[in-house]
């Protein structure tokens, strides 16, 4: 039912989250880690994907909607 | 180079003093408060975690474990990335509900002393480690700089500096709510230095000794098995494992669930941290690669966890080897200090504390006791890790000792899932899985460092029991820590009922609702809450408490109202978790502030404060709970912008609702009424609506409400139960909704119509009027002509006589008139006893005179004793309606009269005529307002239909039927008056 002052909530970001949580564990913690362990890379390469996440993150909670107080 | 000792000592007290300087500043205000808010501060106070292991450790781990020394720094980034659904759910937790550690958190969602006993014990067991192996890394590095063993003073000494910084920034407050600035600047302080320091020595690495990146890299390729060395591990490691520990340190480590959530001066800042906080440990973790290789391409002797300072002794600026030196003792005094306070605070309150308060003596000086205690704890913690470090014989290395801290930390984990998201989880499942994990970790990875034996290498037969394949003990240890930890977590969870202090701490946990405030509070004043709260806290502490809690709730000292004081008791329950833990505030309050022992809980009991709290709530409502939120606004808007007075009364006799109508009505706002018995309510209010709520009427019409602005007002006033499901009758335990029409202004205008209605039938007799007073005029006039020659008395006496007949037939009419014709337009009528009779006669006096030809004769054959209760005004209004109609119906010498009938309890009066008649398809209409059957200009449709109105008014019905053979009766039954004059 639809009443007056109810606006439709998204997911308030949960999704994109969840989303962030299994790239993190795709590139961590799963076959994608063997293969990149392996791959004779550069030392820095680690870092860089680490980097990334940490990018993807602080996009993440920029676009988020964020309450006053937690 | 080489540094003398007295030389370092100098450098780590003038650090230290910097330190004291910095954090004085900051709890002295001298910093500006932006400072201490911004998001980085919180961002870089959250670098406690990165400690000697870190700053020294990290390359040892990378020299023996390669990348896997990431895995440290990947799992907390996963837990800051987790923030929306791990952190800050804590952090409202911890905000709300006043928690001032771990344990706290843990005692609050599984109540009961004994889980905050095993949580205190278990994680001071599991840091102790942790704190010897920073004075390991002081040491140590002491050490490599003045390449001579260190003296044991120096350490001393440090712990020493370190216990009055903690006592004089770490326990300044009691109070979680009075944060600690000066320290939360002053561990954001070290973490910058020891990044600076870090990054200062990478510089070096790449720069001095290889001489650029270019070169770093041809190294690399000459050794390619440096690189192979980093990447190799990471397949055959305990990399998973390693991440896992690491996520759950992240924010269960003490220290850091001190610096994220106690210490937390702007949950923005969390927010922030979320990533900020990682890029940090990203930055702090560049030049470990670079370090490492420095100091392989050296070809540096010794323990690589300390290639960090050996490759900035020979070559580097005499500068570096001292800052990277000051960067080791911030790594290691931030860890120490907030640890040491973190675990103080659980000590007192799930140790200390309880013992002190079995004793019934109430404490004079409890504040001062709590802080002293604190402090003697903090003493008592650093100097224990200092006895840690002299009884443990260091063999190895600073990530192994960090490590067994880890394992012991994650044991946390199922219990924080039942915290956030398993409501089902109890305390018997959480104590049971936690002591299963602390068994095997003791028995797999402490048991091992007391005795000193090459377990840790992964050598012990157990290890290799557990996991026979790698060998690795960490993966060995947290898997069978945790997989026996949940298992009985789970299991004894299923087997075990939670109670009803658990269902309500998860329920608060996992805001699955929010719970109403139930139950009366036996205490009845905040002077009583006072009083009985000094018996355990002593007359001060109970005093401020109880005074603190009024003025945060902006509550006055007079407070009595019951819900109000409800609120107060939730607020003293709270700011006591702050002081002395949740279980011992849930004690005292349940204890000291009793509930009433039977309290209705109802339905409508709480809304009030559901309502306010959901209006002042910030938190983002999703989904379902929003949707509720709007629901209940919605229907609540309707309620408060009825134009009738609606006013709720929860089963206590407590106002709930009181909405707009009402607070016009009655002058009284909504602030003033909610939460008061009726009876508080301002005069005349508190005596009518409390006496209707005691009445067994469901209705009330035209209650007198006596006001001194305005004229009386009249309201209807309607009452009804509204059942509470969770309970049986209505009556017994449901809600009262008082329902209060306004029927002033509808009074006025019905008295302005009966008026008109009166004024028209005057018109109508006016004719008639001029007849009758004209034929006694005519009369007297002939009298009084021929009375000069009346010369006898006997003659002029008759003439007199005559003439007074004629003057009081006139003034009986004018007086039917004027009594009819009444000028007051009165909008209360006065119920008294009206002689019906006498009534009807007046009235057929009236009626004549509007007769005109037709000369109908009029009867009255109603009992001259009987007596109806009503306004003689009206209820003669209403028979010189019916008996006009009755006349202009009649043909010239038809018959119209009113008779009289008796039942047990009303008179029936019937008015009969015989004339034309009323068409059958009108007798529905006859009493509408409007409808007429009479020529226009002959009447206004109202005489009925106002004659309905005053009937019903008078408690009786007006009903109209054929009189046969011809015309029609008019039926009005009237209940007799009290006084019963009838003959009935």
């Amino acid at each position: 039912m639809e009443t007056p002052g109810t606006e439709p909530k998204s997911g308030g970001g949960l999704d994109r989250v969840i989303l962030l949580l299994l790239f993190a564990l795709f590139l961590f913690a799963s076959p994608f880690m063997s293969w990149w362990a392996n791959a004779e890379l550069a030392w820095y390469w680690p870092f860089l994907l680490w980097g990334l996440l940490i990018a993807l993150v602080a996009i993440e909670r920029s676009v988020r909607p964020g309450s006053d107080d937690a | 180079m080489t540094l003398e000792l007295w030389q370092l000592f100098g450098v780590a007290v003038a650090y230290l003093a910097i330190l004291f300087l910095l954090a004085w500043l900051a709890e002295r205000g001298y910093l500006p408060e932006a400072i201490a808010r911004h998001p980085l501060t919180c961002t870089l106070s959250l670098g406690v975690y990165a400690t000697s292991w870190t700053f020294y450790g990290s390359v040892g781990f990378a020299h023996d474990s390669g990348f896997n020394f990431l895995t440290i720094y990947i799992g907390v980034t996963i837990a800051f990335l987790l923030a929306p659904i791990l952190l800050d759910p804590i952090l409202r937790l911890v905000r709300e509900y006043q928690l001032t550690s771990v344990a706290d958190l843990f005692a609050f969602r599984y109540p009961g002393r004994l889980t905050g006993l095993v949580v205190t014990l278990f994680m001071l067991i599991g840091i102790l480690p942790y704190l010897s192996l920073q004075i390991h890394a002081l040491t140590q590095s002491v050490e490599v700089l003045t390449r001579e063993p260190a003296h044991d003073l120096l350490a001393l000494v440090f712990c020493a500096m370190l216990i009055v910084f903690a006592i004089l920034f770490g326990a300044r407050h009691i109070s979680p709510r009075e944060k600690h600035s000066g320290l939360v600047v002053a561990i954001a302080f070290e973490s910058a230095v020891k990044l600076i320091a870090l990054l200062a020595v990478g510089a070096f690495a790449i720069f001095g000794v290889f001489g650029g990146f270019g070169a770093m890299d041809e190294w690399a390729q000459r050794n390619p098995e440096a690189l192979g060395n980093l990447f190799e591990p990471i397949s055959q490691g305990p990399w998973l494992a390693l991440t896992l520990l690491a996520f759950a340190a992240g924010f269960l480590l003490p220290r850091q669930f001190h610096m994220a959530f106690t210490e937390n001066l702007d949950p923005q800042g969390l927010r922030t941290a979320g990533w900020l906080f990682p890029a940090f440990l990203l930055a702090l973790n560049l030049p470990i690669v670079p370090i490492l290789w420095a100091g392989l391409a050296m070809d540096i002797p010794g323990d690589p966890d300390f290639f960090v300072l050996s490759i900035t002794l020979d070559h580097a600026p005499a500068w570096l080897p001292v800052l990277t030196f000051i960067g080791g003792i911030s790594a290691a005094s931030a860890m120490m200090i907030v640890s040491t306070i973190a675990l103080a605070a659980m000590c007192l309150n799930h140790l200390i504390l309880p013992a002190r308060f079995l004793s019934p003596r109430p404490e004079p000086h409890l504040y001062r006791w709590i802080l002293w205690g604190k402090r003697a704890l903090i003493a008592l913690i650093i100097l224990a890790g200092y006895g840690f470090y002299r009884v443990i014989v260091h063999h190895e290395g600073l990530v192994q000792l960090g490590l067994v801290s880890f394992v012991a930390v994650a044991q946390l984990l199922p219990g924080v899932a039942g915290v956030l998201f398993w409501s089902r989880a109890t305390r018997a499942g959480f104590i049971a899985g936690l002591l299963a994990g602390a068994l095997v970790w003791f028995v797999m990875l402490v048991l091992p460092l007391i005795a000193d034996s090459a377990a840790l290498s992964g050598d012990l037969p157990l290890s290799a029991l557990l996991d026979p394949v790698s060998g690795d003990i960490w993966t060995a240890a947290t898997f069978w820590t945790l997989a026996l930890n949940t298992g009985f977590f789970v299991v004894g969870s299923l087997l075990t009922q939670p109670t009803e202090g658990e269902q309500r701490a998860a329920a608060a946990c996992t805001e699955q609702r929010v719970t109403p405030l139930a139950g009366r509070v036996e205490a009845t004043s905040p002077g009583d809450f006072e009083r009985n709260l000094s018996r355990l806290l002593g007359a001060t502490a109970a005093r401020t408490e109880v005074r603190k809690a009024l003025d945060e709730l902006g509550m006055s000292r007079h407070e009595l109202r019951p819900a109000e004081l409800r609120l107060l008791r939730e607020r003293i329950e709270r700011n006591l978790s702050g002081l002395v833990g949740p279980v011992l505030a849930q004690v005292i309050v349940d204890d000291r502030l009793r509930l009433a022992h039977r309290s209705h809980v109802a339905l409508a009991d709480g809304i009030r404060f559901m309502e306010e709290r959901l209006a002042d709530s910030r938190d983002a409502l999703r989904g379902a709970m929003a949707q509720l939120q709007s629901l209940q606004r919605y229907h609540r808007d309707v309620l408060q912008e009825l134009p009738i007075g609606v006013c709720s009364v929860a089963p206590d006799g407590e106002i709930v609702l009181w909405n707009r109508a009402m607070e016009e009505l009655s002058g009284v706002s909504r602030q003033e009424a909610a939460g008061k018995p009726l009876q508080s309510l301002p005069a005349p209010w508190n005596e009518v609506l409390a006496r209707f709520a005691r009445a067994s009427e469901r209705r009330r019409q035209k209650e007198p409400i006596p006001s001194q602005e305005h004229a009386e007002r009249r309201v209807n006033l309607h009452k009804a139960w509204i059942a509470n499901p969770r309970q049986g009758d209505a009556q017994d335990s449901g809600s009262l909704v008082l329902l209060v029409e306004d029927r002033t202004d509808v009074e006025t205008l019905e008295a302005e119509l009966r008026h008109s209605e009166r004024l028209a039938s005057i018109g109508r007799f006016a004719a008639g009027l001029a007849h009758e007073v004209g034929n006694p005029l005519t009369g007297i006039d002939s009298l009084a002509q021929n009375l000069p020659y009346d010369d006898t008395p006997k003659a002029r006496e008759a003439a007199s006589k005559a003439i007074r007949e004629q003057t009081a037939r006139i003034s009986a009419i004018v007086e039917s008139l004027l009594a009819f014709a009444h000028s007051g337009r009165k909008q209360s009528s006065t119920r008294e006893a009206v002689n019906l009779h006498e009534l009807v006669e007046e009235v057929i006096r009236l009626i004549r005179l509007g007769q005109k030809e037709k000369n109908v004769r009029f009867y009255n054959e109603t009992s001259t004793t009987t007596e109806v209760q009503g306004d003689a005004q009206q209820l003669g209004q209403v028979f010189v309606n019916l008996l006009s109609n009755a006349l202009d119906a009649s043909g010239p010498e038809q018959a119209v009269g009113v008779r009289e009938r008796s039942t047990g309890d009303e008179v029936i009066i019937d008015i009969i005529d015989e004339g034309s008649g009323l068409d059958p398809d009108h007798i529905e209409q006859a009493f509408d307002p409007f409808f007429t059957t009479k020529p226009v200009g002959w009447g206004t449709g109202l005489g009925l239909s106002l004659s309905h109105a005053i009937v019903s008014d008078h408690g009786g019905t007006i009903t109209l039927a054929p009189n046969q053979p011809h015309g029609t009766i008019a039926t009005v039954r009237l209940p007799y008056s009290p006084s019963r004059g009838g003959d009935a």
